[in-house]
């Protein structure tokens, strides 16, 4: 999957799970940034993600996902 | 950077022993006034907070024509009230002309009583009698040392209290409240009271107090202060003729004691009562009233020489 | 030796004296050896447990950082975790096992003399202990290399200002800060020192002198009208904040002028306006603990039942929030309001989130304020069953509360000192909350200005601070 394609699509999941239509996804993005992203919504969109994108993350991946950028990484690794 | 820190912190310490001594001067002056050093008192009252609800000390002055000094703690015990008593009659020295000296059987149980009321004796640590009491009895050496280097601490919140009624020179009793029955009840079943405990160290302690009083060349007035029915007639019940027996041998046995026991039905109402022992508004006002009262009739305020 | 004890504050100067004076390298070991001295002086048999844990903590993370065999690190992290929690779960939950089996075998008939047995619970045995745990965990995620000095290890686990009741930090953290020790800089010991002394003015001004009066009000529970019993319930929370809140700005003060950074562990947590910004402004580093090697795997491990997922993990990771607090069926309870109320805010969350943007009550301040309300109500509710001493004890003190009305028990001597400091505290979290560069004391740019609020504080702790209880309310976690 190109990152394009990754990013369109977690950026209609980020709007949807933390239910703000005006975020615009970036690769340095972390839960600062959103008001609604925290533990509890973090799982959900994790859900959500590999729902939408036909991937399984491991527990080590999530300790390692910082920000978005992280995120995107561990997906295209996946997809390749 | 190091000596610029040290320079600052001296600075700053030299700032809070200045206002360190400040406050605790003005905080001291209003307790010498709440307590009434330094007025040339003629009458002193010595006891606990039962003496601080029960007395309306400017009714006192103003009916007696007398200046009248209140050396009350919370809690005092009967070696506390010595300490007290010896060192208001050595600052006064030859002034004080009668004690008012407060006694109930609370005064000869331990508890309702405190054993720290040395605590509240920290700002007159400086005085020798005071000092000499309380390393006796701090147990830490590291309050000791606190309160002695930081005045401010010698202040706890009902000395603070204190200092401002002082400078406001009121001491109105101010608990309108009427005693709780069902709930003293209850709790009475829970912590009982001591029985009055009549000791050889509790005799010998209330008879220093008197010798002392009669060396100042004062007058003793053994004053039994009125409590709740229900403490006096059930729970004292079985001990109190000893009690009263005891203090009536006191004015046997010394020529210039007098007694004065207002512990009578008329004060024993509950509705005088903010609690089991303390007087509240009410009471205060009707407990003054007849203090005066007996103290005139006592004949020894007009002239000074005691009467029976 | 507790922060408020004279002795610390001998202890505290010396120690910074000499830290300084030592070189660089005879720092960490000189930490170490204050650490234990510290603790010995609290509680001398028990410093052995903290060495076995520390040895322990050392060896488990040697052998997984030694072998590439995936399984063999698993087992090693389980062993190594149920090696470090034995003993908290021993001291801390024997006796009242010990004591249900024996109430359950005399239930069935069978009275079998068991001995009831009690015993003094380790201080910070519970704060060492999860420190452990994460610092293993996270040398099993690869999040933080094994660190083959034992004394940093070491000093990790009993580093003075934090061992007692945390905040509970990460290894991450605090490794290599303890690589990189400096001398104290002028303005670390200048920040350390003001947060020490608002540390102090939150512990013994608002903690010990509201604990007074909730402390004698809970213990009398039967004798209390339900209006008494309501306004405690109403100041054990900031009584709360203040000990735990005071006592870690204490801690984290300390550290800072030894050139430590530690974690924060309050955030204004009175100004949340919904229960999970709460628990982020509310023991942060306890929280975040739980999120990160509780909460996390356990929502992952569970995340094919979606939203049930979700609340499963949430309870369960605040029932063992509630265990952690007390072994006790009333802190139980109190970890399972926190999971509920949280469970059905993480629910209903998209529609409330809808539902303010539609009305644009996000920057309505009457919202916000009402929302502040309402946590704060459920957050003193679920203390009413951390606070009292059993469940039927919390069961009486809300039925009074709902039914016995009247004038409530107010020792106003005892109070007045207490509420004047809280409503200085509050007011200076407000502050910080919402005019954050406009009103500075501390840090305001006239010296004047800065010197009298140290003056001022210092008098308020001395003339207000009720010093006589040693003992913070999370001492014997």
């Amino acid at each position: 999957m190109e990152q394009t394609q990754i990013i369109e699509k977690l950026t209609s999941i980020f709007r949807e799970v933390f239910s703000d239509s005006s975020i615009v996804l970036n690769e340095t993005m972390t839960t600062d940034d959103v008001e609604n992203w925290n533990s509890l919504t973090h799982m959900m969109m994790i859900l959500k993600v590999e729902e939408a994108l036909n991937v399984k993350f491991k527990l080590k991946e999530l300790n390692k996902m910082k920000k978005v950028g992280d995120l995107i990484t561990i997906i295209s690794s996946k997809s390749e | 950077m190091r000596k610029k820190f040290l320079i600052k912190l001296l600075i700053f310490l030299i700032l809070f022993l200045l206002i360190d001594n400040g406050i605790f001067l003005i905080l001291k002056k209003g307790l010498d006034k709440y307590y009434g050093f330094g007025k040339n008192s003629e009458i002193l009252i010595i006891g606990s907070s039962v003496s601080i609800a029960g007395y309306y000390i400017p009714l006192l002055q103003s009916a007696l024509n007398m200046k009248v000094a209140l050396y009350a703690q919370i809690g005092a015990s009967l070696e506390l009230r010595y300490v007290m008593l010896n060192h208001f009659l050595k600052s006064n020295t030859g002034k004080v002309k009668i004690v008012l000296y407060e006694v109930s059987p609370i005064m000869l149980s331990y508890k309702g009583l405190a054993t720290n009321g040395y605590k509240l004796l920290y700002p007159y640590m400086e005085d020798s009698v005071i000092n000499n009491y309380i390393v006796t009895k701090e147990a830490r050496l590291s309050n000791y040392i606190m309160h002695k280097y930081i005045k401010t601490s010698r202040f706890d919140n009902h000395l603070l209290k204190y200092s401002y009624l002082g400078y406001l020179g009121f001491y109105s009793n101010v608990k309108n409240l009427i005693i709780d029955t069902a709930t003293i009840a209850k709790l009475r079943n829970k912590e009982r009271l001591e029985h009055i405990l009549l000791d050889s160290l509790k005799i010998k302690t209330i008879e220093q107090s008197i010798h002392l009083i009669h060396e100042n060349n004062a007058h003793t007035i053994l004053i039994n202060f009125p409590m709740t029915n229900f403490l006096k007639n059930s729970y004292f019940k079985d001990d109190y003729d000893q009690y009263l027996s005891f203090l009536q041998g006191l004015v046997k046995k010394f020529p210039d004691v007098s007694f004065i026991d207002l512990n009578i039905n008329e004060f024993n109402d509950y509705h005088m009562f903010s609690d089991e022992v303390h007087l509240n508004t009410k009471g205060q006002k009707k407990f003054t009233e007849a203090i005066c009262s007996e103290l005139k009739q006592l004949r020894c305020i007009y002239p000074f020489t005691p009467t029976q | 030796m507790t922060f408020t004890s004279f002795i610390f504050l001998i202890f505290f100067p010396v120690v910074l004296i000499l830290f300084n004076l030592i070189p660089r390298k005879g720092k960490v070991w000189f930490l170490l050896a204050a650490s234990y001295f510290f603790y010995i002086i609290l509680q001398p048999i028990y410093v052995l447990l903290l060495v076995g844990v520390t040895f322990c903590t050392y060896l488990f993370t040697r052998a997984m950082a030694n072998t590439e065999s995936e399984k063999k690190k698993q087992r090693l992290l389980v062993l190594g975790i149920i090696s470090i929690i034995l003993p908290l779960f021993f001291f801390k939950y024997f006796v009242i096992i010990n004591k249900s089996v024996i109430s359950l075998l005399d239930n069935l008939g069978l009275h079998i003399a068991l001995p009831e047995i009690s015993f003094l619970l380790p201080i910070g045995i519970s704060f060492y202990t999860f420190m452990a745990i994460g610092y293993l965990a996270d040398v099993y995620n690869e999040d933080v290399e094994f660190e083959s000095n034992i004394g940093s290890i070491s000093l990790f686990l009993s580093f003075f200002p934090i061992i007692l009741s945390g905040p509970i930090e990460r290894a991450g953290n605090m490794f290599p800060q303890f690589k990189n020790f400096h001398n104290s800089s002028y303005d670390g010991l200048v920040a350390g020192a003001k947060m020490m002394l608002w540390g102090y003015f939150m512990k013994l001004c608002v903690a010990n002198r509201l604990g007074i009066y909730v402390d004698d009000v809970f213990s009398h529970i039967q004798e209390y009208n339900g209006s008494t019993l309501a306004f405690a319930s109403i100041l054990y929370p900031f009584q709360l904040y203040a000990d735990l809140g005071g006592y870690s700005l204490i801690a984290i003060g300390v550290a800072r002028c030894l050139g430590i950074r530690v974690i924060s562990n309050f955030n204004r947590p009175f100004f949340a306006t919904s229960m999970s910004e709460f628990w982020r402004r509310w023991h942060i580093s306890l929280i975040q603990w739980l999120t990160d090697y509780i909460y996390t795997p356990l929502s992952f491990t569970l995340k094919s039942w979606k939203i049930w997922g979700i609340v499963s993990a949430l309870v369960l990771t605040f029932l063992i929030s509630g265990i952690w607090h007390g072994a006790a069926l009333t802190f139980i309870i109190w970890g399972l309001i926190q999971g509920v109320f949280l469970s059905i805010e993480a629910a209903t969350q998209k529609s409330r989130s809808r539902f303010e943007q539609r009305k644009k009550l996000k920057k309505n301040p009457w919202y916000l304020f009402i929302c502040s309300v309402c946590v704060f109500v459920i957050f003193s509710f679920s203390q009413i069953f951390g606070k009292s001493p059993s469940i039927k004890d919390a069961l009486t003190v809300v039925g009074k509360i709902l039914t016995e009305w009247g004038t409530p028990y107010l020792n106003i001597t005892e109070l007045s000192f207490g509420l004047i400091a809280l409503a200085i505290l509050l007011l200076n979290d407000f502050s910080e909350e919402y005019f954050a560069s406009s009103f500075k004391l501390f840090n305001n740019k006239y010296i004047v200005v800065r010197y009298l609020s140290y003056l001022i504080l210092v008098f308020m702790i001395i003339i207000m601070g009720e010093f006589g209880g040693e003992k913070f309310i999370y001492f014997q976690f």
